[in-house]
């Protein structure tokens, strides 16, 4: 890649390296080695290769127009989410040394069930099967883990000032089941039913009705204390959790939303 | 280069993502995600992956947009840049021996653009314009930026496939693109030396 990078304006072969790296067709090393170039060049060839960039990003507009499917929206901002319930400030502020301690012990746990496991499948030619044991037993530690996560995400997000609660009732008999928390900045709920049991990681279909509108979304089982379920979803749009709402999971039996006192 | 309102308006959101500002995201989403998975469809031809290197684009603008200076281009192009280098990269990570679609398929030529609506960062218009810049170019030269572009091939690929001098390629892609960019301008630029 001989060029004169000192003309100015910039000569055809300087043109030829911006408009293709504008366009991505270098090679690493060839990019590496045009970057190098940019860096020296004159304020008019840079402008020249920065015009250029600005031109390639506006070809996209020649692609037909792909409507993003919803859940592209919401796992974006779920995966992206910094403090929806704000579990590390709770941390932070409540000095959560039952979780340190917990923490820590799982920690002391793990690293004696894989020593252990360590020594004894040295020690056995049946070192398969202890491997296998020290992995339930870590998987049983994760969940655990997973267990006390989602009790402090629900925790955590009560103490919230922008987090409001709703009742959840079974509609035939009017009877509590469980609790809804909304994010009214980030459109988050989280569903926390005492008596269910959703295992961790599935997937639940939730719909939302509310002034005659209705949404579906997927949930996501974020975890699960023994006999109870959280569910955490990002709606598309906003509830009010201030009025009646209606829910359902997986197509269940209907449920009403209401206001906690 | 004329700025779409929707420059000022994504500026906004990454100063705000900068600071940390979630909502932000998903604003810049509505605008940007669109277009960032329209792109990504007409590069892979897989929905499903168009998906996944879609929100691995908006995860990476999330966690880079302290890095985005407007001094050096606009928030668009510096998002898109992004968005095609991950989509490039998820293209030619492909193992060998997948069939792409014909080269060039899907591609509209006509400059209607009734598909795209007008609330995101890239408008009807913008589009009718492209469209209408892409379509003018010489045959040679239109191909070429549709090897490039939109099916992620380099040079040495281009080069090959149509049997051509490297050298020939990279004349027709720069002369593509600098037609693109005045006719986009709506005014000529300074014509640059070399021009076939």
């Amino acid at each position: 890649m001989e060029v004169n990078i000192n003309n100015n304006p910039p000569d055809a072969a300087f043109l030829d390296e911006a408009a293709a790296g504008a366009l991505g067709t270098l090679t690493a090393p060839e990019m590496a080695q045009f970057n190098a170039m940019l860096a020296a060049a004159s304020p008019a060839a840079r402008q020249a290769a920065a015009e250029l960039q600005e031109t390639t990003a506006r070809l996209a507009a020649a692609s037909p127009y792909m409507e993003p499917p919803a859940r592209l929206r919401a796992g974006i901002l779920a995966a992206t989410a910094p403090g929806t319930f704000k579990i590390k400030d709770y941390r932070r502020a409540t000095g959560e040394r039952r979780e340190r301690f917990l923490r820590w012990g799982m920690a002391a746990a793990a690293v004696c069930l894989v020593w252990s496991g360590y020594d004894i499948m040295s020690a056995r030619s049946a070192g398969r099967q202890l491997t296998t044991l020290v992995q339930n037993q870590m998987q049983q530690i994760d969940q655990l883990r997973q267990q006390l996560d989602s009790q402090h995400i629900a925790i955590s997000a009560m103490m919230d000032p922008n987090v409001r609660q709703v009742s959840l009732r079974n509609s035939a008999d009017q009877k509590i089941i469980g609790k809804m928390l909304v994010d009214t900045r980030t459109n988050g709920v989280m569903i926390v039913m005492p008596d269910a049991v959703v295992p961790p990681n599935t997937k639940v279909k939730l719909a939302i009705a509310q002034h005659g509108q209705r949404m579906e979304v997927t949930a996501d089982a974020v975890g699960a204390a023994p006999g109870a379920a959280f569910l955490h979803s990002l709606l598309p749009r906003a509830i009010d959790p201030s009025k009646p709402l209606d829910l359902q999971l997986n197509d269940g039996p209907r449920i009403a939303g209401s206001n906690l006192p | 280069m004329e700025r779409s309102p929707a420059q000022a308006e994504l500026n906004g959101y990454l100063r705000a993502m900068a600071a940390g500002d979630h909502g932000a995201l998903a604003r810049c989403y509505d605008l940007m995600g669109p277009v960032v998975f329209s792109l990504a469809v007409r590069m892979l031809r897989d929905h499903g992956a168009a998906e996944d290197v879609t929100q691995d684009i908006f995860i990476q603008i999330w966690r880079q947009s302290a890095n985005f200076d407007g001094s050096r281009g606009s928030p668009q192009a510096w998002l898109m840049t992004i968005a095609r280098t991950r989509i490039l990269d998820r293209l030619r990570s492909r193992k060998a021996g997948v069939v792409l679609k014909t080269v060039g398929e899907h591609l509209p030529d006509s400059p209607d653009a009734e598909d795209w609506p007008d609330d995101l960062a890239i408008t009807h218009e913008d589009a009718v314009n492209v469209r209408q810049a892409l379509a003018a170019l010489p045959p040679e030269q239109k191909q070429v930026i549709d090897l490039a572009f939109f099916d992620g091939l380099t040079h040495a690929q281009i080069a090959a496939q149509l049997g051509s001098p490297l050298g020939t390629i990279k004349t027709r892609i720069r002369l593509g693109l600098i037609k693109i960019k005045e006719k986009l301008q709506g005014t000529p630029d300074t014509a640059p030396p070399g021009q076939e």
